[in-house]
């Protein structure tokens, strides 16, 4: 079961390979679409502790204890135009629990990653901590809304750099905004520090590339990303970006086999700063991030690889 | 008593995102047989949804579809898509 929508090539990309290969069916199923055109009644046998009933949409119809893994990708949260706010608010939350909860709760099912696990796994501070603890190279890390406390970071460990702990949506004059990782400059830094937590970290000094990681099971991808600018942050300007699979530097596949599993997760996308030494930094680990456009350019089999995870070959 | 804090100071690093490739469809559904996205433009016709997504005029940067903050379109999302479960706000 892949639990997505519609407009998702990435989960296209790893459908395409079960297909191919023609071992299990495939189902797509976006809970946002609950109750209109996705359908579900669960039931729970008391004795074993399962869900079982039937789901389906418009082209599938299965039962929940059929259910062998689940592709969690990218489901929308449901729409309910005819209601008015609260309402709206509340039909919402028990689709996310109701739907939402009984997909994750499958007893028989391996998740990719299992929601609740990517959920714990996106904060910040939790990732550097675990990250510092298990022996990664972790930048000197302030977050804060005490401008006198900024100041001093920065005094200690310039350059230092800001980057935002949880993107959300921004839109100036139409257009949409993007807080990218750049350094803070001296004389940056005021007051309105004190308008809410703020993340400051050391830079990598000289920094010469990035390395992008996804960890399936055992698998590793890595992948060095080199910028025709200097950049700290890739994802500003992809047009400028050229890719590379290369070997992992030595010691970090085994820490992030133990990030993953401290995480509860299959997979990961860790992002590491590589400095002139060849040393990685830990940026972060998306517990559901992207990979897809990674592939062309370097040839690596990371979809053929998901499709393993998701058969239970891995 | 003034309750109020400053707009905070994250908030003035946000610059323009660089706007994703036009999208080359108009719909999209799921295959039924295949279960994988289909794609359509304004005249109903199947389209691959990479291929339809020509970078358009210089100086403009079009990111690819299914790189990180960019996957799905429409400016910025989080590099994660957690999506249902994570609304944790």
């Amino acid at each position: 079961m892949v639990i997505t929508e519609a407009d998702d090539v990435t989960a296209d990309a790893v459908i395409a390979e079960l297909n191919k290969r023609g071992r299990c069916e495939v189902a797509r199923v976006d809970p946002g679409e609950f109750p209109r055109d996705v359908s579900m009644s669960a039931s729970l046998d008391p004795e074993s502790g399962r869900w079982t009933g039937p789901i389906g949409t418009s082209s599938r119809q299965f039962d929940l204890a059929d259910v062998t893994s689940v592709y969690w990708r990218r489901p929308t949260p449901s729409t309910f135009p005819g209601l008015d706010q609260a309402a709206a608010e509340f039909a919402r939350a028990q689709v996310r629990e109701g739907v939402g909860g009984v997909l994750a709760s499958l007893p028989n099912a391996r998740y990719v990653n299992h929601p609740h696990r990517n959920w714990a796994a996106e904060y910040k501070p939790h990732q550097l901590a675990v990250a510092a603890e298990l022996g990664f190279n972790v930048p000197a890390t302030l977050i804060t809304a005490d401008p006198a406390v900024a100041r001093s970071f920065a005094d200690k460990h310039a350059p230092i750099v800001y980057k935002p702990l949880r993107v959300t949506s921004l839109v100036r004059e139409g257009r949409a905004q993007a807080i990218w990782t750049r350094r803070v400059e001296p004389g940056e830094l005021d007051d309105s520090i004190a308008g809410t937590a703020h993340l400051f970290q050391a830079e990598v000094v000289d920094k010469v590339a990035d390395l992008r990681v996804t960890m399936v099971g055992d698998e590793v991808f890595c992948v060095r990303i080199d910028s025709s600018v200097d950049r700290l942050d890739w994802r500003s300007d992809y047009d400028t970006l050229s890719y590379q699979a290369v070997e992992p530097p030595v010691g970090i596949s085994e820490r992030m086999q133990f990030y993953l599993r401290r995480f509860g997760l299959i997979f990961g996308c860790f992002d590491f700063a590589l400095d002139a030494g060849g040393v990685p930094y830990f940026l972060e680990c998306n517990p559901n991030g992207q990979w897809a456009w990674m592939e062309p350019p370097t040839g690596l089999p990371m979809a053929a690889t998901f499709a393993d995870a998701l058969e239970g070959n891995l | 008593m003034n309750d109020s804090v400053p707009t905070p100071w994250g908030l003035s690093r946000a610059s323009d995102f660089a706007e994703p490739a036009p999208l080359g469809y108009s719909t999209v559904d799921v295959d039924p047989v295949t279960q994988l996205g289909r794609f359509r433009d304004g005249n109903g016709v199947v389209v691959d949804p990479m291929m339809a997504s020509p970078k358009h005029g210089s100086g403009t940067t079009t990111n690819p579809r299914t790189a990180t903050g960019q996957d799905g379109g429409g400016g910025p999302a989080p590099d994660s898509d957690s999506g249902f479960d994570s609304d944790r706000d």
